[in-house]
C-alpha cells in the first residue's frame, strides 16, 4: 500500500528529536541506577568516583525501609483488592442497566483519576477533620481507593462492552442463578480485565505521594520514606536502591497488565 | 392437546413504544410455532417475554396453565436458542453443552456422558474438545440447540436461529429442525422474518405487525386466505385490488388480495361472468426468475397488477409476452380474497 510506505517514512530531523524526547525522559531514571553504585555518599559528582555493592548490604539493614516497604504493600494490597470488588460491581452495574443520570454518574466514578491528586487530597482531609475520623492506616487506604477504583472499573467495563449480554441471558436460561452466572459465566470472561486492572491500581497506590500526604498520620509510606530521605546529607545512594526497587515493582505489574488486555483482545475478535 | 404457552392480553411498552401490544395467543404442547414478521414487530420481544428475560407490562403469560410472571429464567421449564448461538467462548463445546447439567449439580461422569450423547444427536460428535470459536457458523448453531436441549425442556425458543447461515445450509437446517422437533416431540417456538422458512417449517404461523399480531393460522391459510393488506403483502407476492380498483375490473366494491399466480394469460379477452374476471392491459416490466417469469401489467391509471407464469416447456422466454404488449388477463373470482384494512386505506 503506497500510503502506508509514504507515512512510515520520517525524515531525519523528526527521528533526532523524537530521540531526544525519549532520552529526556529516561536518561534521569538510568542516572537514578547508576548513583545506587557510587562510593560518594553526601552528593552526586559526575561521573562517579567508583563503584560499590556495598549500600545494598546497608539497604538491607535498614529497619525503616522494611517498615516502609510494608506499610506500602498493605496499603496497595488492600486499596487493590477494595477497587477490585466496588469497581466490578460498579462497571456492572452501569454496563447492564440504562437510568436517568447515568452518564453523569459514570463521570462522578472516572473523575478521581482526572482530578490533580493535591485536591483529593485536601478534600479527603478535610472530610475526615470534619467526621471526626483521626487520620491512620485507614484513612491512607481510602484515599488510595478512590482513584484505584477507576483503573479497575475503566479496564472491567470495557471487557463487558465486548461481552454479549447474552451470554448472561442464556446461563440463566439453562437454569443458572445469578451467583452461577457470575462464577461460571462473568468471572472468567472479565477475569484478565480484572487482574489488570487490579495490577494497576496496586501499581498507583504503591508510588502514591501527595494523596497519602495528605491522608497519612504518623504512617511513613515507601515513597514518603523517599522524599524525607532526600532531604538528609548521608548515605543518599540508599534511597537510590529503593527507588529502583520501586521502579521495578511498579513496572512489573503494569507490563504484566499490558499483556494481560492485550492478548485477550485478539481472542475476543476471533470468536466473533 | 393441552397448551404449551399462552398470551392473555399481553402488552410490553417500552416508555411509549408499543412493543407487544395486547396479544392474545395459545400455542399447543408439541407444535412447530413460528412468529413471522419483520424487525421491530414484536416477535423477539414476545419471545424474551416467554424466556423470562423480559416482564409484561400487562397481562398475563401462562406456560403450561402455571403463571409464569414471578418465575425467573432458570426456574422457567423453556430454553433458548439465541440469534447470536451464546455459546461460552471460555468453555470447549462439551462443556458448553452440559452447561445445563453443571449448573443443576449433575456429576462430571454423567453430565459429559449426556452431552457426547446429545452431540451425537446434533451430528457433531467429534467437536468436543474444541472452542466455539474454532467451529463454523453452521457448527455453532446445532452445539447451541445441543446445550438448549441438554435440559430436556418443554417449550424450545429459537431466535431467528437461521438468519446467519448461507442459503444452502440454511435449508438444511429447515429439513434438520423439523426432523429434531418430530424426535424429541416438544413445543418449539420459532422466530423469523423470513415468510417462506416460516411457512415450510411450522403448523401454525402468527404473523406480526407494529406490536400486534395480524393472522394466526396454518401456512396455508395465511398463504392462501389473508385476512389483512399486510399479511398478503408480507407473506408471499400479493396483488391488493383496492376499493378505487374494484370498479376498474367490474367486481363489487371492496378490497381484495389477489396472487401472481392465480392471473392466467389468454388470447383474447372474455367476457367478465358471475365466475371469473377478465380484463386487458399493457405489459410494462417483465422478469425472469428461472422457474417462473413475472410480468407486471398495467390495467388502468395506478393499477398494476403482477403475473407470474410458470416456465414449464419454453425453453427461451421468447414465447412469453414482450414489453409493450396488450395482454388478456383472466382469474376466478373465488381466488380473490376480500382483506380488512386495519390501515383505515
Amino acid at each position: 500500500m503506497p500510503y502506508n510506505k509514504n507515512t512510515a517514512k520520517a525524515s531525519t530531523r523528526l527521528k533526532i528529536s523524537a530521540a531526544a524526547g525519549i532520552a529526556f525522559l529516561h536518561i534521569p531514571l538510568l542516572l537514578i541506577f547508576v548513583y545506587a553504585f557510587t562510593t560518594e555518599e553526601k552528593s552526586y559528582a559526575f561521573p562517579p568516583p567508583g563503584l560499590t555493592l556495598k549500600w545494598f548490604a546497608i539497604a538491607w539493614e535498614r529497619e525503616d525501609i522494611w517498615n516502609a516497604l510494608f506499610l506500602s504493600t498493605k496499603i496497595a494490597a488492600i486499596s487493590m483488592s477494595i477497587a477490585m470488588v466496588l469497581g466490578t460491581m460498579a462497571a456492572a452495574a452501569m454496563y447492564r442497566s440504562s437510568f436517568f443520570g447515568r452518564e453523569s454518574i459514570s463521570l462522578l466514578i472516572i473523575l478521581p483519576i482526572a482530578l490533580p491528586g493535591i485536591i483529593t487530597g485536601i478534600s479527603l482531609r478535610s472530610a475526615f477533620h470534619i467526621a471526626d475520623i483521626p487520620y491512620s492506616f485507614w484513612t491512607i487506604v481510602l484515599g488510595h481507593a478512590t482513584f484505584c477504583v477507576v483503573v479497575v472499573y475503566n479496564n472491567v467495563i470495557a471487557r463487558f462492552r465486548r461481552t454479549s449480554l447474552s451470554l448472561i441471558e442464556a446461563s440463566m436460561d439453562l437454569g443458572a442463578d445469578g451467583f452461577q452466572t457470575f462464577r461460571y459465566v462473568i468471572l472468567p470472561n472479565i477475569a484478565t480485565a480484572l487482574l489488570a486492572g487490579g495490577m494497576l491500581a496496586f501499581a498507583l497506590s504503591f508510588d502514591e505521594v501527595i494523596v497519602t500526604t495528605f491522608t497519612a498520620g504518623q504512617q511513613t509510606t515507601l515513597p514518603i520514606w523517599m522524599l524525607s530521605e532526600l532531604i538528609r546529607p548521608r548515605q543518599r545512594p540508599v534511597t537510590n536502591i529503593v527507588a529502583i526497587f520501586v521502579v521495578a515493582t511498579t513496572f512489573i505489574p503494569i507490563l504484566a497488565a499490558y499483556y494481560l488486555t492485550k492478548g485477550t483482545d485478539q481472542v475476543d475478535g476471533q470468536g466473533k | 392437546m393441552s397448551v404449551a404457552v399462552q398470551f392473555e392480553n399481553v402488552s410490553r411498552h417500552f416508555g411509549d413504544v408499543k412493543a407487544v401490544d395486547e396479544v392474545n395467543l395459545n400455542i399447543q404442547d408439541g407444535e412447530f410455532f413460528a412468529m413471522l414478521g419483520p424487525s421491530g414487530s414484536g416477535k423477539t420481544t414476545c419471545l424474551r417475554l416467554i424466556a423470562g428475560f423480559d416482564q409484561p407490562t400487562e397481562g398475563h403469560i401462562l406456560i403450561h396453565d402455571v403463571q409464569a410472571e414471578d418465575i425467573p429464567p432458570y426456574d422457567r421449564d423453556v430454553n433458548t436458542v439465541f440469534q447470536d448461538y451464546a455459546l461460552f467462548p471460555h468453555m470447549n463445546v462439551a462443556e458448553n453443552v452440559a452447561y445445563g447439567l453443571m449448573v443443576k449439580g449433575v456429576n462430571k461422569k454423567q453430565r459429559m456422558e449426556q452431552a457426547h450423547s446429545m452431540l451425537e444427536m446434533v451430528k457433531l460428535p467429534d467437536v468436543a474438545e474444541r472452542k466455539p470459536s474454532q467451529l463454523s457458523g453452521g457448527q455453532r448453531q446445532r452445539i447451541a440447540l445441543a446445550r438448549a436441549l441438554i435440559n430436556k425442556p418443554r417449550v424450545l425458543l429459537l431466535d431467528e436461529p437461521l438468519g446467519a447461515l448461507d442459503l444452502k445450509l440454511r435449508e438444511e437446517m429447515q429439513i434438520e429442525l423439523k426432523a429434531l422437533q418430530r424426535k424429541v416431540g416438544i413445543t418449539f417456538i420459532f422466530v423469523t422474518h423470513d415468510q417462506a422458512e416460516a411457512l415450510s417449517m411450522s403448523d401454525r404461523v402468527a404473523v406480526f405487525n407494529n406490536g400486534k399480531i395480524e393472522q394466526i393460522g396454518s401456512p396455508s391459510e395465511i398463504y392462501n386466505r389473508p385476512q389483512t393488506v399486510f399479511v398478503a403483502g408480507f407473506v408471499g407476492a400479493s396483488n391488493i385490488i383496492t376499493k378505487k380498483h374494484s370498479e376498474y375490473v367490474g367486481i363489487p366494491r371492496g378490497l381484495y388480495s389477489l396472487r401472481p399466480e392465480r392471473i392466467s394469460l389468454a388470447v383474447r379477452a372474455v367476457d367478465t361472468n358471475t365466475e371469473t374476471v377478465s380484463i386487458t392491459g399493457c405489459i410494462t416490466e417483465q422478469l425472469y426468475h428461472g422457474e417462473i417469469t413475472r410480468l407486471t401489467v398495467n390495467i388502468k391509471d395506478d393499477l398494476n397488477l403482477i403475473v407470474s407464469i410458470q416456465n414449464k416447456g419454453n425453453k427461451d422466454k421468447s414465447s412469453t409476452p414482450a414489453v409493450g404488449n396488450q395482454i388478456a388477463l383472466y382469474w376466478a373470482k373465488s381466488d380473490m380474497h376480500p382483506l380488512t384494512d386495519n390501515r383505515g386505506e
